[in-house]
């Protein structure tokens, strides 16, 4: 290209032009700044999602990579761009993973078998908006996911998605904040809410399927997370930043709390043992090991440089992501 | 099942309420392509998130991000100014921990300079517990200064979720009105405040009385989600019959309709527009009262003082176009002459206050009727009124008509008379001195005479409006005084308003009066049960009067006398908005006073809180009797 061509390109002429590009979704997938979530599966094979959410366009790409490595690296093996912004994402199947965008698309994409080339979008529902978390169980076609006061169910048979086969609507008063599945047991769930509650559901239950699990007293909760390995537990985070550890036999009252930030409690994330990944509205995070109703920090780290959204556990390793666009892994067990 | 409506029938009726539409959509990924297709689809403005809902950042750090959210340069300032409304963040600024309040009020903070730095018309915040002390702090600072144009409206159910969780106690139950009252009395009812109410499932809709005292508050926004549609058998939405009636309620206050939730009914949110503006046609009420009061609706009006200042072409139409008054006027001076003893071989009518004539002529159409001769004397003192009357008698009266310019206070008529006919009422019956003027008409009247009206009597009820306490707070010019803006009663067409009780009798007046001593100044108490609570801003004062045996007219609601559009409601305020509580009682006092000069009214709160007096010896309000 000849200087005067270049120049041409690059020069808007007058200097005072209003702004006259177009948006359109990218034909390339960005790597954003802001990662909200990561997930994992059997295989070690990592999703990740980011957002753009302060330019122009709010779009959102959704990175599929073959291990924990690639992920760090950002050495995607496939993609997928959304024409917006999303809220959340997870592994359905091994190679069937869940999307939920912010114009309230609910997709289920497919890993395709050559890689650099988009996840295959099998099935596209815009029939709820506002969605803000999903949560699936092991082997099960359920899945459940929050949005405004309501929590919905849905399941998929041979790739179909299908509209919502129940509603728990006004159950929360106020926004569910967060919701986690017992994972084993594809009847059972839990959710955490701006009315300052955390219910326990069984679905199986048609007429009472949501007990009051625990009431804080002083704000909104924001976070939960269900402890595998001892099932009896499960960890809420408050906007208060105290992380509760509660017992489902013994509800109304929790069994034990940690300060764990000076800020809201964001994310919550159990290993399958005992330990919790903690992330607040901060850059640091933290682990904490729950031995039955005790529970106690013994791990902090400062190293991503912008809020710390998501966690997922593999290996005995720790990933995150956050803010600062990057998927970290932290050894966590060899440090103490 | 509910019955459901094809919106393709259109309604005979071609008037329609012009309805105001917006879309409220979530994070939209390009905000002009959003924008077009609202607007293709007949929205008139679009609702979204001025900063993006996750975009979580601590603004107290010292590293804190300098990006906000997408550049202004996207549209242009009109553009940000006429067509773009935007949700804040949810946030705490009343946290009872240190750092969420901080944390929460830096963020507000920083969106409210920003939806100022764009022009946005409007924020809306959405309330998510009672208090809100904090936030109506933030807000007021905001609001004081001399740069924020924006109004700020306040997000809420009209009935909160938990008077109806399954997993809610009694105790638990939240009356969101109260929310919203705490906020905006610490606000002190700024006008720039107003409520975006979400419409409910028709499940859970809110009591009568709790939509009426909606209807009493500034609700600007109604937001009606897809999933409320139901489908009808053309595929498409339609509401249900309680939602209709909670929409046409709205109808009057002027509320705009917001969309929001996925598309259930085709490709576009265009079927839920074109639903809207239908049901501006199928709900609107077109009556002779509608056009007559358009344009009027919460407008203060001054009463008017007729026995001082002559009344003028335009005001004498508009009377007279009331034609529900003049046929019952009509029906009385008929029963009157019927029973008039045939011995009395002519009698004689006099109508003093004759104006141009309407009630002159239903004293005639009387007469023709009942084939019974009449002699009619038509007294008027507004020197331009005889002007019209002088042509009507030689053109319309054939010559029967006895024209008689003077004060009927002062004339001294040649014979005295069988029936008196008067129309001096005002809105609060006696307001415009008809007592005054009808005792001294009455000595032209035979003893055993009949006046038309018989009687009258006021009526009062406790009111609550917000909007027309802002509207006498912005009437203020140089030459008022603030306490004297709240001693002034107001004539008003109320629409934006809560009665709190049904009203009751205050001042009777009956005519002809012949006790040997007249006294016409009354004293009144009444009390009024709170059924929920409420605010009080002033009382609505009525009247009904009996023109002859059970020909009545009313403005009372209880009798309202339908079709009839001659008065609007008088209003009494109170100097600052009062918190009533179910099963208080609301008592006021009331008087009607008089010296050489004026009458005028003094009011005085009770209870539930001790108020005073209102208006001592007439100093802000008065009639002038000469």
């Amino acid at each position: 290209m000849e200087l005067k061509d270049e120049i041409e390109q690059v020069v808007i002429y007058p200097p005072n032009r209003p702004l006259e590009r177009e948006f359109t979704p990218s034909t390339e997938p960005v790597l954003y700044q802001y990662l909200f979530f990561i997930d994992v599966n059997k295989r070690g094979q990592f999703l990740v999602g980011c957002s753009n959410i302060t330019g122009s366009y709010w779009e959102g790409t959704l990175f599929f990579y073959k291990d924990g490595l690639s992920a760090i690296e950002h050495n995607y093996s496939n993609y997928f761009i959304s024409n917006s912004s999303i809220a959340d994402g997870k592994f359905f199947t091994d190679n069937m993973l869940l999307v939920v965008e912010d114009s309230g698309g609910l997709r289920l994409l497919k890993v395709p078998n050559n890689p650099n080339s988009p996840l295959k979008c099998e099935a596209l529902l815009n029939t709820v908006d506002g969605i803000e978390k999903i949560a699936v169980w092991k082997d099960s076609n359920n899945v459940i996911s929050c949005s405004d006061n309501s929590i919905h169910l849905w399941t998929i048979n041979d790739d179909l998605l299908t509209n919502p086969v129940k509603e728990f609507r006004n159950y929360h008063t106020e926004p569910v904040t967060d919701i986690a599945t017992k994972v084993d047991d594809e009847g059972l769930f839990a959710s955490v809410s701006m009315d300052r509650k955390a219910v326990l559901w069984d679905i199986r239950q048609p007429i009472t399927p949501a007990s009051v699990l625990y009431a804080n007293e002083f704000g909104s909760l924001t976070a939960i997370a269900w402890n595998e390995s001892n099932s009896n537990y499960m960890a809420v985070g408050s906007e208060g930043g105290d992380i509760y550890m509660l017992d489902i036999r013994q509800p109304k009252d929790y069994v034990n709390v940690a300060h764990g930030f000076e800020c809201k409690v964001h994310h919550l994330k159990f290993n399958d043992g005992s330990y919790l990944a903690a992330a607040g509205d901060s850059p640091g995070f933290l682990v904490l090991e729950s031995d039955d109703d005790k529970l106690t920090p013994i791990y902090r780290n400062r190293v991503h440089k912008g809020f710390v959204r998501g966690f997922s556990w593999h290996n005995k390793f720790l990933y995150s992501c956050g803010f600062d666009g990057k998927v970290l892994k932290h050894n966590v067990f060899d440090s103490f | 099942m509910e019955q459901v409506e094809i919106p393709d029938q259109e309604p005979s009726q071609e008037k329609r309420k012009r309805m105001s539409s917006a879309l409220e959509i979530d994070c939209p990924g390009d905000l002009r392509e959003c924008l077009r297709n609202a607007s293709n689809d007949g929205y008139h403005f679009i609702i979204i998130n001025a900063v993006h809902p996750r975009y979580s950042r601590d603004l107290l750090s010292k590293n804190a991000p300098h990006v906000i959210s997408r550049t202004d340069r996207i549209l242009t300032g009109t553009d940000w100014n006429r067509l773009i409304v935007g949700k804040l963040t949810s946030i705490n600024v009343d946290s009872e921990t240190n750092h969420v309040r901080n944390y929460s009020k830096a963020i507000l903070n920083q969106e409210l300079g920003f939806a100022s730095h764009l022009g946005l018309p409007a924020v809306i915040i959405r309330l998510h517990q009672r208090n809100n002390t904090n936030l109506a702090g933030i807000l007021m600072e905001k609001l004081a200064g001399s740069n924020v144009n924006f109004q700020v409206w306040i997000q809420l159910p009209m009935i909160h979720p938990t008077c109806f969780s399954p997993i809610c106690s009694k105790s638990e139950e939240e009356d969101v009105w109260e929310w919203w009252n705490d906020l905006r009395t610490l606000c002190h009812y700024d006008k720039r405040l107003g409520l975006m109410l979400e419409l409910p499932d028709s499940q859970h809709i809110p009591s009568e009385l709790e939509i009426k005292r909606w209807m009493g508050e500034p609700v600007k926004v109604l937001q009606i989600k897809t999933s409320l549609f139901l489908t009808n058998h053309y595929n498409q939405p339609v509401l249900s019959r309680n939602h209709q009636e909670i929409i046409s309620k709205m109808l009057n206050l002027d509320v705009q309709y917001v969309i929001k939730g996925p598309k259930l009914h085709g490709k576009t949110y265009k079927p839920y527009c074109a639903y809207i503006n239908y049901l501006g046609k199928k709900l609107f009420k077109n009556d002779a009262v509608t056009e007559f009061v358009q344009g009027c609706e919460d407008f203060l009006q001054n009463p008017l003082q007729p026995l001082t200042e002559n009344l003028e072409t335009l005001v004498y139409e508009v009377f007279e176009k009331d034609q529900v008054k003049y046929v019952e006027y009509q029906r009385a001076i008929q029963k009157a002459l019927e029973d008039l003893p045939l011995s009395i071989i002519i009698p004689v009518i006099m109508v003093v206050g004759a104006g141009r004539g309407p009630l002159v002529q239903a004293c005639l159409n009387a007469s023709y009727i009942l084939q019974r001769k009449v002699k009619i004397y038509a007294v008027e003192k507004n020197p331009y009124a005889i002007n019209t009357l002088e042509d009507r008698v030689q053109n319309e009266w054939h010559g029967q008509v006895i024209l008689v310019k003077d004060d009927m206070r002062r004339y001294k008529p040649p014979e005295e008379a069988d029936i008196l006919v008067s129309e001096l009422l005002g809105s609060f019956g006696d307001n415009e001195l008809s007592p005054e003027c009808l005792d001294g008409a009455q000595r032209f009247l035979k003893k055993t005479g009949i006046s038309i009206p018989v009687s009258y009597t006021s009526y009062l009820a406790p009111l609550q409006s917000s909007k027309i306490y802002n509207e006498i707070k912005n009437s203020k010019t140089a030459d008022k005084t603030t306490e004297s803006l709240y001693e002034t009663p107001y004539i008003i067409h109320l629409v934006n308003y809560y009665q709190i009780a049904v009203s009751q009798p205050l001042f009777k007046f009956e005519h002809p009066n012949w006790n040997e001593v007249i006294d016409n100044d009354r004293y009144g108490k009444l009390r009024f049960p709170v059924l929920q609570n409420c605010v009080l801003t002033g009382f609505a004062g009525y009247f009904e009067t009996v023109l002859y045996k059970d020909v009545i007219l009313s403005i009372n609601p209880q009798t309202y006398s339908v079709g009839m559009v001659s008065w609007f409601p008088i209003v009494f305020p109170l100097p600052e908005p009062v918190q009533v509580s179910k099963g208080e009682t609301i008592e006021v006092a009331f008087w009607r006073s008089q010296n050489e000069e004026k009458v005028w009214y003094q009011w005085c709160l009770l209870s539930p809180h001790k108020g005073s007096i209102i208006n001592p010896n007439g100093r802000s309000y008065f009639i002038k009797k000469h």
